[in-house]
């Protein structure tokens, strides 16, 4: 998982041991991750599904939404994790649903709660389903 | 009778009640009318019948201090003036761009809207609509035309009525229109290359006696008049009123330093590209140029409310669709073929496009049809017609008045020895942040409709970039001699009277003191039509 898509640059810098050790733990963690994530009622097929019904997919290609979403967490650094914005997502709601996240992209375009992302304009609610894909496939590969 | 200045003896001297200076959309109309009514006009024209480049449109040459504006290209200095080379496209003013908003300096005019309405309806006429327009809800109707339920809180429709073709022209255009009547008028004296030399006043300068007019070949002469109306346009209305004061040493409404001042322009361009991921068909039969059987023609777009505007401090600002054409459409593999033999060569890929245009071919056909019936450019009708999956919001936007945009007096002088123009145009941050509200208020509801998905333009966002770069001149010149309730505010009075001078008028966009988003042709004849009306209940 990777908030920061510029940093990425300088992952192939040499690795010592504090940096083993720092993998290790980034390992661990992300396997615990990946457990907790079969337990939450959404796959990255239903983030994906979510974004095509919002229209979304005429933006471009799940890569260019996936860097949107990293976009909007490099301004929202606060909302860099998973169950945080699966929580926001999930307002008032008890878990994450479609509908849910339907009616507050609805909400978000009449109440204008948008995010311009290298020009693209997207409701906020998109905004995180795509910061949301972006963790999910880091946390994949 | 139409006459040339160029053949008359030198020194020709020409009695009126009324001079009419410069054949435009203003002059042409304030003519007509006053001839109409009785007055012996002499209408004075610096060009002659057609377009001279390298002789009357060269005075027009000046020098640009500021964002560069097209002082020689955006104006045209013949006979029909820039009617000649006008799309067409009317719209009124609306009720909030008359009126004084705090948010913006320098706004409100010293007449409302419900003051120009009797005129704009004349104003139609004029501009060659075989009727009165409908209201914008049944002309929709009568066009058949259901627009999505655009969010009122921001945005509305906004209709703009293009002029019928005449027979010798794709649009209106006064020279032609209007030509055979001012041959034939007895009491108008049309004078053609008859350009402004000097003005000569009374003792305290407040009274023009006297205009001075000259052809470039050096034939002279002087129009004594009880009245004079300068229609030369944005630019040169200001210009002439700056000879003038500098000519008599005061005058013409130089005590104020006001003359040239709050230079506006409507700034048109891109602000978003519209994809979908299906045809845009549905849509383009909403926002686009529609037609009627009966010649009726209107682009329908959005803009801003008047609501939102005052709500959010913004200037007017409205928008149009331009399409592009879907790849994969036999009309655009069609257009790119055509393109490319135009440029002399097959271009790329021609297989596939004769393949593509082949399995299309009843799209090409309808197009071609749309585009022989309506008789209007390619490029327009390719925009209205084209199968597309996309398209550009074009803007067109308000200018705030400034002060300091301005033209004055350049040191450099024309042919007749004239100071020429220099212009100092500049263009504030507020439009920007009009744009980009607009935009984003246009996107978002574009979203939540499922019209399409908009990505903004960088100069929306992106304060580095300069506007200007992203936008073009639409040469509507605004503001220069602008209408006020008193000199210290303005340049002319609620009648267009230039202040501190008892029978010199201005007409034409110069006036308007605040610039709103339509374009200005109709609000210039209906002011000149007003101007005309209150001439005529004045003793000459």
């Amino acid at each position: 998982m990777n908030c920061n898509p510029q940093s990425e640059a300088h992952a192939a810098a040499g690795i010592g041991r504090r940096d083993c050790l720092r993998g290790v733990i980034g390992a661990v963690l992300a396997g615990l991750s990946l457990h907790f994530d079969r337990l939450l009622p959404w796959q990255q097929s239903d983030l994906e599904h979510w974004l095509r019904s919002f229209g979304a997919h005429a933006i471009g290609d799940g890569a260019l939404l996936r860097r949107l979403g990293a976009l909007y967490l490099a301004g929202h650094p606060e909302e860099c994790d998973r169950a945080r914005l699966t929580h926001l997502l999930s307002g008032a709601h008890a878990a994450l649903r479609g509908s849910n996240v339907f009616e507050s992209v609805a909400r978000d375009w009449r109440e204008h709660e948008v995010e311009l992302l290298e020009g693209w304009l997207l409701a906020r609610t998109e905004a995180r389903v795509c910061a949301l894909l972006h963790l999910t496939q880091g946390a994949a590969a | 009778m139409i006459e040339d200045l160029r053949r008359l003896a030198h020194g020709t001297a020409i009695a009126a009640d009324i001079c009419v200076l410069g054949a435009g959309a203003a002059g042409i109309t304030l003519a007509l009318e006053l001839g109409r009514s009785g007055l012996r006009v002499c209408l004075a024209e610096g060009g002659g019948t057609e377009f001279e480049y390298l002789e009357s449109q060269a005075l027009y040459q000046g020098v640009n201090v500021g964002i560069p504006i097209s002082l020689e290209g955006g104006r045209l200095r013949y006979f029909g003036g820039s009617t000649n080379h006008w799309g067409g496209r009317c719209a009124p003013l609306q009720d909030i761009d008359f009126r004084r908003r705090d948010w913006i300096p320098h706004s409100g005019w010293p007449v409302q809207r419900a003051e120009l309405d009797p005129y704009y309806v004349r104003a139609i006429e004029v501009a060659g609509f075989a009727k009165p327009w409908q209201s914008d809800a049944d002309t929709l109707a009568y066009l058949r035309a259901v627009l999505p339920a655009v969010d009122a809180r921001w945005l509305m429709p906004f209709l703009w009525h293009y002029t019928p073709p005449m027979k010798d022209a794709p649009v209106w255009k006064w020279a032609n229109a209007y030509g055979a009547e001012l041959r034939e008028s007895s009491n108008i004296r049309t004078l053609l290359h008859a350009n402004f030399a000097a003005f000569t006043t009374g003792m305290n300068r407040s009274r023009v006696r006297s205009m001075t007019v000259s052809s470039l070949n050096g034939v002279s002469a002087t129009i004594t008049a009880s009245t004079f109306i300068l229609c030369c346009g944005g630019i040169e209305n200001a210009r002439l009123l700056l000879l003038g004061a500098e000519q008599n040493s005061g005058g013409f409404a130089s005590q104020d330093d006001l003359v040239g001042r709050f230079l506006m322009q409507h700034s048109r361009g891109p602000a978003a590209r519209v994809v979908s991921a299906e045809r845009m068909t549905r849509v383009q039969e909403q926002f686009n140029i529609l037609r009627g059987a009966d010649g009726v023609e209107v682009e329908v777009g959005l803009a801003l409310t008047p609501q939102a505007q005052e709500s959010e401090r913004l200037l007017n600002c409205s928008g149009v669709m331009q399409y592009e054409g879907d790849p994969d459409s036999g009309v655009t593999a069609a257009q790119e073929i055509w393109r490319s033999l135009l440029a002399g060569t097959w271009g790329p890929n021609l297989g596939d496009k004769v393949g593509i245009l082949a399995e299309d071919l009843g799209s090409v056909l309808q197009a071609v049809k749309l585009r022989v019936a309506s008789g209007h450019s390619l490029e327009r009708e390719a925009s209205a017609g084209i199968p597309s999956r996309s398209a550009i919001l074009l803007l067109d936007l308000e200018q705030a008045p400034d002060p300091q945009s301005r033209i004055t007096l350049a040191q450099d002088k024309d042919a007749l020895g004239l100071r020429r123009v220099q212009a100092d145009w500049r263009v504030g941050e507020l439009e920007r942040r009009t744009a980009l509200q607009f935009t984003t208020h246009v996107a978002a509801d574009f979203a939540r409709l499922g019209i399409g998905r908009c990505k903004l333009e960088p100069w929306l966002f992106d304060g580095r970039l300069a506007m200007t770069d992203s936008l073009h001149e639409t040469y509507h010149y605004i503001g220069t001699t602008r209408m006020a309730e008193s000199s210290a505010e303005g340049v002319v009075d609620r009648n267009c009277a230039v202040f501190g001078m008892e029978n010199l008028y201005v007409a034409g966009s110069s006036v308007f003191p605040t610039a709103g988003q339509a374009n200005p042709t109709l609000t210039i004849i209906a002011l000149a039509l007003r101007l005309a009306d209150f001439l005529k209940q004045r003793p000459q």
